[in-house]
């Protein structure tokens, strides 16, 4: 619907729509007629409002919109021809002006969103490293990308989601390095879609998966900006949902949850040992619960003798099977876990030492659970958390081997873990196979996997992403000569 | 249109799950027949199935066709059909006494306290996944699994080393005599050549690529061949009585006195790669039934195939080592006819223009 050239009949339809109180219908009084300056008081900066729009307003006369674009000094004036535009203006946080026998109205830029400062995510701490971790302002994480990415070749597309949000939801990526069609089709994919609101990415990540009951993630999620950056020279494309700190990355393949941002910034060695103790402690969280539950039971031939015997003497007087010691204990470590994230940060303290020490100890005195089963349960809670991106997924699969353990024992886990397997390596997100490089093989793209190399021999981009330019680092040979790789 | 396995995931598919199934019995069963040379019959017989992979491999060079294509064409939809549901039946009896022999060792090594067909009832399970997957999915577990398969006969071999009496096997030849017909006797376990010929058309040959197919199933053999010298070295004139050779064959070792069984990890590891490798005659007979019936989704026939299977194994659970020994003293033949002459034969097919 078009702007009427009378104001009273364009306040008429606005004031029908804004019925709440913290719209603002600011009047305005000019020489050769009068005005009506729209905004929401809770959204809007109303000292910039007052300098840029209303003190180079005061007494003039508007013959035309000529007249008001050069007496505004606002960067992000704009011309709205539409009622409806005017609406998303005003509900955007910026400010309308209306101005009686003009039939263009104004949007002037007056946001004003309170957001908290840039520290450090939660989620990623590093010892070395950038510290900088996207907040809930998408203007502010695209500012964080801006000043990493100083390329006209870094591209933002903007989209509207959500019916009654509007939320802005950003695509990033880098032309020429990018997988070609993907930005496409990640675009339709989140036209496609009609929601009422898009509260975080995560809302995103369920809209744009292709598989709807995956076991594994489908889309990469990162809080760290130098982060995001590297994966978009990979050649991967970022979400950015305003309102969300997290941004997402898709292709996603398993290997990235166990690539810390820290293993970019300090030495090979140090990397590749600490790659080597995540792969064998996401390895025992998982089949250590299992394995001693199948041993116990199935297998006793397999635990040596001077451990079988120490095993024995803790297990004297326990009244439950070994399986359900071991489904119970992690049951309450799981509980525990649960409720220590939920409640208050110093509450959460106390839950932990209660939970973990008082209760773990008072049920080993009084015999309802022995000390192995314990100890295993605390070692393999501890070890899921060297990857923590993980913890869901490997949590339910570590109650599902020890179901498995229970009542099939060591064929049992090979079964499962053949499913396992089975499952992971035919799992693909937009084209990307979940388990490469190692399945399918992709032998280029190990150099940086369970293992490491350094720099300079990381010179071309993950083969498996498909993108369009390979290299992403070349040596002049003649100063690099004497070069050793290490 | 790009093909479903690359030549190196053809190459890992034999490394990785052609051994485990030659490591349960047969090692047992040629040392009956032919003493400290029951390598020299499992060369014989893997000569036979290098010479028909070779000319398979040569056959999919001059035809370029997938071997269901190259049926249809040259003997028409009927005949492909009856060709087929032979070799349908063929992979019935050729995963039959390879699912026995799994299933005994799984209860009578590793259910001690609890000698049960139960335990071996969830394979089944795996087996209708391995059956829906696509051939896709197969290489790619080639892709991990010929690690898995190469690490652990490494691990047997390191743990039982300092255990064998090097003499054992001399002096050679001495068996000469009784290796054909021990070799026949191997036939049920080998004769790979015929998966080879079920994945024509789902990769393309490149340059060398022949040459590496052939090495990889060379390979494949030398570590069969090392398990087998392995296994007599270990247990030397008991060697017939030892059925079971993977569990026992480096449990005297000093290491497993201080740190426990730690040769079961290749034990599991044998057995992880064994799920897929028992799956592959049923996977085959899922492609059989593909092809010749109309089915819409894969599940149906996988579903079928692994019913069908299960049932046998089910009922015929009493009778299953008689049947077992039947298959491979009486059913020798039937392998040679499937698993060899009728691949090498299909060489001497005119080669026919197709739409592809």
């Amino acid at each position: 619907m078009k702007l009427s050239t009378s104001l009273d009949k364009n306040l008429k339809i606005l004031k029908k729509e804004f019925t709440s109180f913290d719209v603002i219908f600011h009047d305005i009084t000019l020489k050769n007629g009068k005005g009506v300056l729209i905004f929401i008081d809770s959204l809007t900066d109303k000292m910039l409002l007052s300098k840029t729009v209303l003190s180079p307003l005061s007494n003039q006369s508007i013959t035309d919109e000529k007249k008001v674009e050069k007496l505004l000094l606002n960067a992000e004036l704009k011309k709205v021809k539409e009622l409806l535009e005017g609406i998303d203006t005003i509900t955007n946080g910026n400010a309308l002006l209306i101005i009686d026998g003009l039939t263009t109205a104004f949007s002037v830029g007056a946001k004003r969103i309170e957001k908290r400062a840039i520290t450090e995510p939660p989620t990623s701490v590093v010892l070395k490293g950038p510290r900088e971790g996207f907040v809930e302002d998408i203007t502010c994480n695209l500012s964080l990308l801006r000043r990493r990415l100083k390329t006209p070749k870094f591209q933002i597309e903007n989209l509207s989601i959500g019916k009654q949000s509007k939320t802005t939801v950003c695509i990033c990526y880098i032309k020429g390095i990018v997988k070609k069609g993907l930005p496409k089709k990640i675009r339709e994919k989140l036209k496609s879609f009609e929601i009422d609101a898009i509260l975080d990415s995560s809302y995103i990540t369920r809209l744009i998966s292709e598989h709807s009951h995956a076991l594994f993630k489908q889309i990469g999620t990162t809080e760290k900006p130098d982060v995001l950056v590297s994966k978009l020279l990979e050649g991967r494309l970022a979400i950015i949902v305003d309102g969300s700190p997290m941004a997402l990355t898709l292709p996603y393949m398993l290997l990235e949850d166990f690539q810390s941002p820290e293993d970019y910034y300090t030495s090979v060695y140090k990397t590749n040992f600490a790659r080597l103790i995540r792969v064998i402690s996401v390895f025992l969280s998982l089949a250590l619960p299992s394995f001693y539950v199948s041993a116990q039971l199935f297998h006793l031939q397999l635990i040596p003798l001077p451990f079988l015997l120490t095993i024995v003497n803790s297990i004297k007087g326990i009244p439950l099977s070994p399986s359900l010691e071991m489904f119970f204990t992690l049951l309450i470590f799981e509980i525990l876990n649960e409720s220590s994230l939920r409640m208050p940060k110093y509450v959460g303290m106390v839950v932990s030492i209660v939970g973990g020490l008082v209760l773990g100890e008072t049920a080993v005195n009084a015999g309802i659970i022995s000390a192995p089963a314990l100890m295993i349960i605390a070692l393999s809670g501890i070890c899921l958390y060297t990857v923590p991106d993980l913890l869901q997924t490997f949590s339910i699969l570590r109650f599902l081997f020890l179901v498995i353990a229970g009542t099939l024992g060591g064929y049992g886990l090979v079964l499962g873990l053949a499913s396992l397997l089975i499952y992971m390596v035919s799992f693909e997100t937009f084209e990307t196979p979940l388990l490469a490089p190692f399945s399918p093989l992709v032998k280029k793209d190990l150099k940086d996997s369970f293992y490491k190399e350094t720099l300079i021999s990381l010179n071309k981009r993950p083969t498996v992403l498909k993108s369009k330019n390979k290299t992403r680092l070349k040596i002049k040979e003649k100063l690099n000569e004497k070069r050793t790789d290490r | 249109m790009k093909k479903e396995l690359t030549v190196r995931q053809v190459c890992l598919f034999f490394i990785a799950f052609m051994p485990v199934t030659k490591l349960i019995l047969m090692p047992s069963v040629l040392s009956g027949f032919s003493s400290q040379d029951l390598w020299i019959p499992a060369i014989l017989t893997g000569a036979l199935d290098l010479f028909t992979m070779y000319m398979i491999l040569k056959l999919y060079k001059k035809q370029g066709l997938s071997f269901f294509k190259l049926l249809e064409v040259n003997f028409g939809k009927v005949f492909k059909n009856i060709i087929l549901i032979l070799y349908f039946l063929y992979f019935l009896i050729k995963g039959f006494p390879l699912l026995v022999e799994q299933k005994n060792y799984v209860n009578l090594t590793l259910y001690e306290t609890a000698p049960t067909i139960l335990s071996f009832l969830p394979f089944f399970l795996v087996a209708l996944l391995v059956c829906i997957t696509k051939v896709r999915t197969i290489g790619r577990l080639s892709d991990l699994f010929f690690l898995v398969t190469t690490l652990s006969l490494i691990l047997v071999f390191v743990l039982s080393f300092s255990n064998l009496d090097f003499g054992a096997i001399l002096p050679v030849g001495v068996n000469l005599k009784s290796a054909p017909l021990s070799s026949y006797y191997s036939l049920g376990w080998f004769g790979d050549g015929v998966y080879l010929l079920f994945l024509l058309g789902s990769f393309e040959l490149g340059k060398k690529s022949r040459v590496k197919i052939i090495i990889s199933y060379l390979i494949s053999l030398l570590l069969v061949i090392l398990f087998l010298i392995t296994f007599y070295l270990a247990f030397d004139s008991i060697a017939h009585r030892t059925l079971f050779a993977i569990t026992d064959i480096s449990k005297y070792s000093t290491v497993i006195n201080n740190v426990g069984r730690v040769d079961y990890i290749s034990v599991f590891g044998l057995l992880l790669v064994g799920t897929i490798s028992l799956s592959l005659p049923m996977f085959f007979q899922t492609q059989i039934l593909m092809e010749i019936l109309p089915f819409k989704k894969r599940i149906y026939p996988a579903i079928i195939v692994t019913f069908l299977n299960l049932l046998l194994i089910f009922i015929l659970n009493d009778y299953s080592v008689i049947i077992q020994n039947f298959i491979h003293t009486y059913l020798g033949l039937v392998f040679l006819v499937f698993s060899n002459l009728i691949p090498i034969l299909l060489i001497f097919l005119r080669r026919k223009n197709v739409k592809s």
